[in-house]
């Protein structure tokens, strides 16, 4: 008879403990299965193409201007690189991991170069050509000029070379006179815009669900948090488990005892 | 024992990798013009040539202009596309009005990469363009290897349509 008592006092503190559990760990529940459930479909969902525009979770991720930018001017264009994003005026061009190093006006074309790369654009900064080793782009390049007669010249590791009129060969000639595309300092304005493109394109959405699914979106006592959460949940499933079987030898019992199938001797 | 062990993990690394570059477009070319390379000349995607390689390609076409390399009797295209996520590089030679072959010369998927031998790639030879900018011939697909079937159909298509547009060297 005491073990019978024993018993059900344990069964219904550990029923208590799971519903408390339950009850406390309820909202880790639901924001840990929407986290991941958008994480399984990071594709479709296109997390890692979307991008927060919200300035307080950009500060929160100390998403700021890099310490060095490289900007050059042409005509009225100003072309800047903050870290691999490439930006002309108010538009992004694409990323760019290789370093800029110098735009020219040729034609209706702007042309950029970076290391080991030629990039041309429209002067509305659509893509018509990269240009790279296996176009003839010469080897080393360090500087992009016009020469007095407006074609454009580079300065490459192996001396001076000179594109054709189409931008489809380059020819080592010595060029005197090159007017070399020089780095210069953006205006506010311009600054100021690129900025906030550039934070735009900082942080994308899949970065902030993968720190909420796993609390470091809150530093190291976040993650420590949902580990608790973890423990949690682990503690539910391991009671749950408990006060079923519980429940099922308490059945199992109630229907062994003589007389409970309704038999007579 | 370990000379099994050594063969056995050399064809497992071999196997694991699917992305390389076969053959640098300057390489292609040599072989495709015997050493006599033509000079580059450009087809710019604008007006009609734009709608068409976008029908094609089901997006916009990433670039302004394509460069090819001709002489009187073939052209030389070297094109890309995004197969899954990455861009395959495809060289493709083509002689009135049909493809004389068609080689994969970069492939940088993780996957997919049965694409790149000569028992998919020739089933091209001899494809022409209808005037519903299809080919004239059924391409078999490869299992697990869609996108990047897709991709150089496309590009089979695209190479044809600009060859018929292209200026007569």
């Amino acid at each position: 008879m005491t073990r019978h008592k024993k018993r059900r006092v344990s069964t219904r503190s550990m029923y208590h403990w799971h519903r408390y559990v339950g009850i406390s760990a309820a909202l880790f529940v639901i924001m840990l299965v929407i986290t991941g459930i958008l994480l399984n479909h990071t594709s479709e969902f296109a997390l890692d193409k979307r991008y927060v525009q919200n300035q307080w979770l950009l500060d929160w991720y100390g998403i700021a201007a890099p310490e060095q930018i490289s900007s050059y001017r042409t005509g009225e264009h100003w072309f800047s690189q903050w870290q691999d994003l490439l930006m002309m005026d108010e538009q992004e061009l694409g990323r760019e991991d290789s370093r800029l190093l110098g735009v020219v006006h040729y034609r209706d074309m702007l042309v950029v170069a970076v290391q080991g790369k030629v990039l041309l654009f429209t002067k509305q900064g659509e893509l018509i050509e990269k240009l790279s080793g296996s176009q003839g782009v010469p080897a080393g390049m360090r500087a992009i000029g016009l020469s007095p007669d407006k074609r454009v010249v580079v300065n490459a590791a192996h001396g001076t070379y000179i594109a054709d009129q189409e931008l489809l060969q380059w020819h080592d000639r010595k060029v005197q006179g090159v007017k070399w595309s020089a780095p210069d300092k953006l205006p506010a304005p311009v600054y100021q815009t690129m900025l906030e493109l550039y934070r735009g394109k900082g942080l994308n959405l899949e970065r902030v669900v993968l720190d909420l699914h796993s609390g470091r979106l809150f530093g190291r006592w976040g993650v420590y948090v949902v580990d608790a959460a973890a423990l949690l949940l682990l503690f539910l499933a391991c009671s749950g488990i408990w006060l079923w079987s519980m429940r099922w030898l308490r059945e199992r019992e109630r229907y062994n005892k003589p007389g409970a199938s309704g038999e007579t001797n | 024992m370990k000379i099994i062990l050594f063969s056995f993990f050399i064809v497992l690394s071999l196997s694991a990798q699917a992305r390389g570059v076969y053959q640098s477009s300057q390489a292609f070319l040599t072989e495709v013009f015997n050493a006599r390379v033509p000079k580059a000349a450009v087809i710019w995607f604008t007006g009609d040539v734009r709608d068409a390689a976008s029908t094609i390609l089901q997006h916009k076409p990433p670039r302004l202009r394509v460069r090819y390399w001709a002489n009187t009797s073939r052209s030389a295209w070297i094109l890309e596309e995004i197969g899954k996520e990455q861009p395959i590089t495809v060289g493709i030679v083509i002689e009135s009005g049909r493809i004389v072959s068609l080689k994969v010369l970069a492939f940088r998927e993780s996957r997919g990469d049965e694409v790149r031998h000569d028992f998919f790639t020739q089933q091209f030879r001899r494809a022409r363009l209808e005037k519903n900018l299809q080919l004239d011939k059924t391409i078999d697909g490869i299992s697990g290897a869609t996108l990047s079937v897709r991709a150089l159909r496309k590009l089979a298509r695209l190479a044809l349509y600009l060859d018929s547009q292209r200026a007569q060297p």
